[in-house]
């Protein structure tokens, strides 16, 4: 007896397997396809690019010769090209170019990091959701509701506000505050995978639930993660970039995109360029990776194609 | 369609109730209390102390002071003093509520006046030349940050266009609601409102474009669109007749989506253009610390978000009968 069921859990796992083999399958054919973009691979080399200027910071800063921090107050509010400045200098005489490699490194690590905890979460309590149903669904999904029907950005005030956190944590705020959307759509694939057969039977031959999540429905939402990630960088990007403006994301004098043009906004009627700079910076990595993310979406997706 | 607007309405009470927990609870999740900083300060007495935690109810365990606040909140409208000057918060916020309203309501209107064509025409003209142009644009204009935009469109129409021989661009009021002296007519308060909304406008336009084209392609590819194209009926009849009435129920879900963006990106506009709204109110507020009001300013900004939702889920209901009954 326990060894028929065992062929028998054998075979279904097996076959289970095939499809989550030909789901990696698809991933390749995916990367294929996007890598054949010219749109998405001039967008990637964008993003390239501007993420290694502000990963090799320190390199900048010896080139430029300008410490991030040092104030040059004779020099304040220099022009393009002026006092040995690339890109000009800001109200105290800090070189922009330099600062915009130092703000860059932790406008694009706050992003990242954020990220990452904020698909990590949505895609636990999404599968969770999605595959525990009943009760546990229902409180899950209206604490969703709930959270939704509150806007991020004045919620995201209120709470940085309140805590004044480190750039470290706010990545963590910036993940806590918009997790709801990710779940929800994580949970509705989950719902789709776990009705299909190679799921009932893995469960029939007793595979935990944990191992279900892990080994059957986990692989078929990873490309629906993929593209989420590369849609949710860029929004965190402006995110911080926006509360930093405000005064409230990362604080001075650590340089982040979102404060150096707080610095700036006080003096746009006088030196425009300082407040052009960083933010052009912030829509050119935004563009590219969204553009990213769209050709993603067309090379997994081909029924959400786009062009 | 009585039942599913009063189940509608229903459902987003405990959602408010929610809201404003989570608000409440907040600002008692502040290590020390909100005097700490007042209470650090060796001139102020211990006596001074407790007598202003005792104004504040501070001295209450706090899910009396939720319930006391709620009870006031609710059925007095009254979201208590400020931690400020004391004044009531309520009253700012009545005068700031319709400027957000009008700001956010003509942003509104001018995305769907502007997305819709677009949308349309590149579903219609899909993979030519604009329908590509029209794409990119749509990308470009949610990668922009919203008060970067702002920014640039007040130093274009009202700082540097003299300087740049700029002086055929119309000058533009760079911010508030109207002008200070012979101010306050309809022409002055529309030239006030321009650049707002069209800053404001532009992260919708960028994502309804791209949501109405892909609505539009998948309508434009059903069945009844190939009958009503075989019925022999104009193309225009075509698409907006048959075509665009489909695709407009997925932009009514939307709008109710974009609602909680609009009141986001409308703090950052009200900031930039010094418009005297909720969101001005809300920065001011951080800016000094005052918890009170920052916290009813986030419900308030909640209640509209419940609010928008409530109405864009019974439009939906209004032209989709399926949704009533399901």
């Amino acid at each position: 007896m326990s060894v028929a069921v065992s062929t028998l859990s054998d075979r279904d796992v097996l076959a289970g397997d095939r499809l989550t083999r030909k789901s990696a399958g698809m991933f390749r054919r995916g990367m294929q396809s996007f890598r054949r973009d010219p749109v998405a691979m001039t967008a990637l080399a964008v993003v390239v690019l501007i993420a290694a200027f502000a990963l090799s910071a320190n390199l900048v800063s010896r080139w430029t010769g300008f410490n991030p921090y040092e104030n040059h107050l004779s020099h304040k509010l220099s022009g393009i090209g002026e006092n040995g400045y690339v890109l000009g200098s800001d109200a105290n005489g800090r070189d922009i170019l330099t600062r915009l490699a130092y703000g860059g490194r932790i406008s694009i690590t706050v992003a990242f990091m954020a990220t990452i905890a904020e698909l990590g979460i949505g895609l636990s309590i999404g599968l969770i959701a999605g595959y525990a149903g009943g009760w546990i669904d229902s409180f899950l999904m209206r604490l969703v509701d709930l959270l939704l029907s509150i806007p991020g950005l004045p919620l995201l005030i209120l709470i940085t506000t309140l805590f004044q956190p480190g750039w470290v944590m706010l990545a963590l705020v910036l993940a806590l505050v918009s997790w709801p959307g990710d779940s929800r759509l994580i949970r509705g694939e989950a719902l789709a995978i776990k009705n299909r057969e190679y799921v009932d039977a893995a469960r029939v031959v007793g595979v935990s639930p944990a191992g279900i999540v892990l080994r059957y429905v986990l692989p078929n939402v990873l490309p629906t993660m993929i593209v989420l990630a590369s849609l949710t960088v860029p929004s965190l990007i402006i995110a911080e970039t926006s509360l930093s403006f405000l005064g409230v994301g990362v604080q001075v004098p650590t340089p982040s995109w979102g404060n150096m043009l707080d610095d700036a906004y006080r003096f746009y009627r006088t030196n425009w360029t300082n407040v052009f700079i960083p933010g052009f910076v912030v829509f050119l990595i935004s563009l590219a990776l969204y553009l990213v993310g769209d050709g993603l979406r067309d090379a997994f997706d081909p029924r959400q194609s786009k062009r | 369609m009585a039942r599913y607007a009063v189940r509608r309405i229903l459902i987003s009470i405990p959602l408010l109730l929610g809201v404003s927990f989570i608000a409440f609870a907040l600002m008692n999740l502040i290590p020390g209390s909100p005097l700490t900083q007042i209470s650090r300060n060796p001139k102020v007495k211990p006596a001074d102390v407790a007598r202003m935690e005792h104004a504040y109810g501070l001295d209450k365990p706090w899910p009396q002071r939720y319930l006391e606040w709620l009870e006031r909140a609710v059925i007095h409208l009254d979201f208590g003093p400020s931690f400020y000057n004391r004044l009531p918060v309520t009253d700012r916020i009545w005068a700031a509520l319709p400027n957000t309203l009008i700001l956010t309501g003509s942003a509104l209107l001018f995305s769907l006046v502007v997305s819709i064509p677009l949308g349309v025409y590149s579903a219609v003209h899909h993979r030519r030349l604009l329908d590509r142009v029209i794409n990119i644009v749509a990308v470009a204009l949610y990668s922009i940050p919203l008060f970067w935009l702002g920014i640039l469109l007040i130093i274009l129409f009202s700082v540097q266009a003299s300087k740049w021989q700029l002086a055929w661009l119309p000058a533009l009021p760079s911010g508030g609601i109207a002008s200070a002296r012979h101010g306050g007519g309809f022409v002055d308060r529309f030239k006030h409102l321009i650049m707002p909304t069209i800053t404001l406008a532009s992260f919708q336009i960028g994502v309804w474009t791209a949501y109405i084209r892909s609505s539009m392609l998948e309508a434009l590819g059903q069945d009844y669109v190939r009958t009503a194209r075989s019925k022999g009926l104009r193309e225009v009849w075509v698409i907006y007749r048959h075509a665009f009435r489909n695709a407009l129920l997925t932009l009514i879900t939307l709008i109710g989506l974009a609602i909680p963006g609009l009141f986001g990106g409308a703090l950052l506009i009200e900031y930039v253009f010094a418009w005297p709204g909720m969101g001005s109110l809300t920065i001011e507020a951080v800016s000094r610390r005052d918890y009170t009001m920052v916290q009813a300013t986030t419900i308030l900004f909640a209640v509209l978000t419940i609010g928008g939702n409530l109405i864009s889920d019974l439009l939906y209901g209004l032209v989709d009968p399926r949704v009533r009954t399901s």
